[in-house]
């Protein structure tokens, strides 16, 4: 995103659903859902949504929003690609559509019954694995925590680090969680014992170290800076929203480039927030980094400049991470803990952050980071007062 | 995690077009890397142009079999039914020694898994179109 766009375009409304095991309805429905509450968090009109956004995976598509609100007035629409790695590429896309002028009030959802349905951690009846799937899972690398082991092991090899240092990660991210009723682990406490404990599923992982699996939708809805100073919430301000790919990328099987330990895609993602926001990760107040995998969190800190390469278990040590740290992350539990909506539930935290509702709220906040999938083409978001 | 569906196929790779040489190779028990015959870049997994020069013509070198261990991963929990009753199992992914990294089964003691574990390449015949490979300890 240009530096010519920053903070030309505001998140002025965020919706979701419970998030559940079983939600009990439609995909559909449940997109529907979020959109209204963001609306209706807004004080807009279904009326007033002119462009829809959303990411590839989805079981739905923008017709099914359109058919279901009666939306006649939709002028442009998108679907961003590579499922994780999308989040906050959906925010740089309708950024551009209202910062372009050709919309004035984009809503972007995703939804998804990711734990009664299609469970993205489970193997698929499939006769044949395609394009790079084939190289692994005949050997039994099927799911995305056999194939993130692969890396993990090499955070041990290259950074002598350990499942004590990992611990960390998840067991902060639960305690966010015990504050915030909306996650699904809301009620459930996690201790280091306990996670030192879990026996391995794909060593050296366990399932601490696994996001979840859910049930949920989430929207958000962006207008112009101009028009967000009229309506009721406080806005989020989209000051820089970035796309990335680096080369090569093969998602969570990045085993073929020079190195397991660092992201060309983040780095390449990094490269650019910062260039183009004219801001340092000392500047962040508070982030929501992807959390597919504990340890992968480290990586991301890392690659995002957060700290040097290699010292991502010292940084997240000492209660840096966490509420009332330094650097509180994935103050609403993440996607270990709060739920999995593919990442999109980071973003809405990234706002609550900047109005200043989070559950685990850090004071003052002024920049707030939302990042996307390590591993995948990705994305990263800075939003601002 | 129960599975209780029994008649999952055998995982398979589907063999398209960019790597049909590739698994021809391993069905004739040879590991090819792509080779660049322009600036002998070497490219794995294969794609249709060099990415270092960009030429689209394609070759490829056969690998003396040999490499060590970069990572590895124990599956102690099966995710797909026709793992079910293989676990533990290891899973490789090792740096041959021309340059280039594929994963494979790792027959051998789980304890003797470590980084630069020197591995030698064996071949296992599944059917007639596909050939995987297993990585055993040498020296």
């Amino acid at each position: 995103m240009s530096p010519a766009l920053r903070s030309k375009a505001a998140i002025v409304g965020i919706g979701a659903t419970e998030f559940s095991a079983n939600s009990g309805r439609s995909e559909r429905r449940l997109a529907v859902e979020a959109v209204l509450a963001a609306l209706a968090d807004a004080g807009l009109e279904a009326d007033d949504i002119d462009g829809i956004v959303n990411s590839d995976f989805d079981a739905t598509n923008q017709l099914d929003i359109v058919n279901a609100l009666g939306l006649a007035n939709i002028r442009a629409y998108a679907t961003i690609p590579h499922g994780g790695g999308s989040p906050c590429g959906t925010v740089a896309q309708a950024a551009m559509m209202v910062t372009s002028g050709v919309c004035e009030c984009v809503v972007a959802y995703r939804s998804l019954n990711e734990r009664s349905g299609h469970r993205y951690g489970s193997a698929d009846a499939v006769p044949a694995y395609p394009w790079v799937f084939g190289l692994h899972a005949p050997y039994g690398l099927v799911v995305p925590g056999e194939w993130t082991a692969m890396h993990a092991r090499r955070r041990m090899i290259e950074f002598g680090e350990t499942r004590e240092q990992w611990a960390e990660v998840p067991v902060t991210f639960r305690a966010h969680a015990n504050r915030n009723p909306r996650a699904m682990l809301h009620g459930k406490t996690l201790t280091r014992g306990d996670y030192l404990a879990a026996p391995m599923l794909a060593e050296p992982l366990c399932r601490y170290d696994y996001c979840l699996e859910t049930d949920g939708a989430v929207a958000y809805l962006v207008t112009s800076a101009d028009r967000a100073r009229s309506l009721r919430a406080t806005p989020a301000h989209i000051h820089t929203a970035v796309q990335a790919t680096g080369a090569p990328v093969w998602y969570q099987t990045n085993w073929y480039r020079d190195s397991l330990t660092t992201g060309a895609e983040v780095v390449a993602a990094a490269r650019q927030l910062w260039s183009e926001s004219g801001l340092s990760p000392r500047d962040i107040d508070v982030a929501q980094v992807y959390d597919h995998f504990a340890p992968l969190v480290l990586t991301a800190l890392e690659d995002f400049g957060f700290c040097g390469k290699g010292e991502g278990a010292a940084f997240v040590g000492e209660g840096r991470i966490a509420h009332g740290g330094a650097l509180p992350l994935n103050t609403a539990g993440g996607l270990l803990s709060e739920g999995y909506i593919h990442g999109w539930n980071l973003i809405l935290e990234g706002v609550r952050q900047i109005r200043g509702t989070s559950t685990a709220q850090v004071e003052d906040v002024e920049f707030s980071l939302v990042t996307s999938c390590w591993g995948a083409p990705t994305s990263a978001l800075i939003l601002s007062r | 995690m129960t599975h209780t569906i029994q008649a999952w196929p055998r995982p398979l790779p589907q063999i398209d077009r960019d790597h049909a040489e590739w698994w021809a190779g391993l069905a004739r028990h040879e590991l090819l890397v792509q080779e660049c015959p322009r600036c002998k870049a070497l490219t794995f997994p294969p794609e249709p142009a060099c990415p270092a020069c960009r030429s689209l013509e394609r070759g490829w070198r056969r690998s003396s079999g040999r490499g060590r261990v970069f990572s590895w991963v124990v599956v102690r929990r099966a995710s797909h039914p026709y793992f079910a009753d293989k676990v533990p199992y290891a899973v490789v992914l090792v740096a041959m020694d021309e340059g280039f990294r594929v994963v494979g089964s790792f027959e051998g003691p789980l304890d003797a898994l470590c980084d630069g574990l020197p591995v030698e390449v064996g071949f296992d015949d599944v059917n007639d179109e596909v050939t995987l490979m297993r990585f055993r300890r040498v020296g």
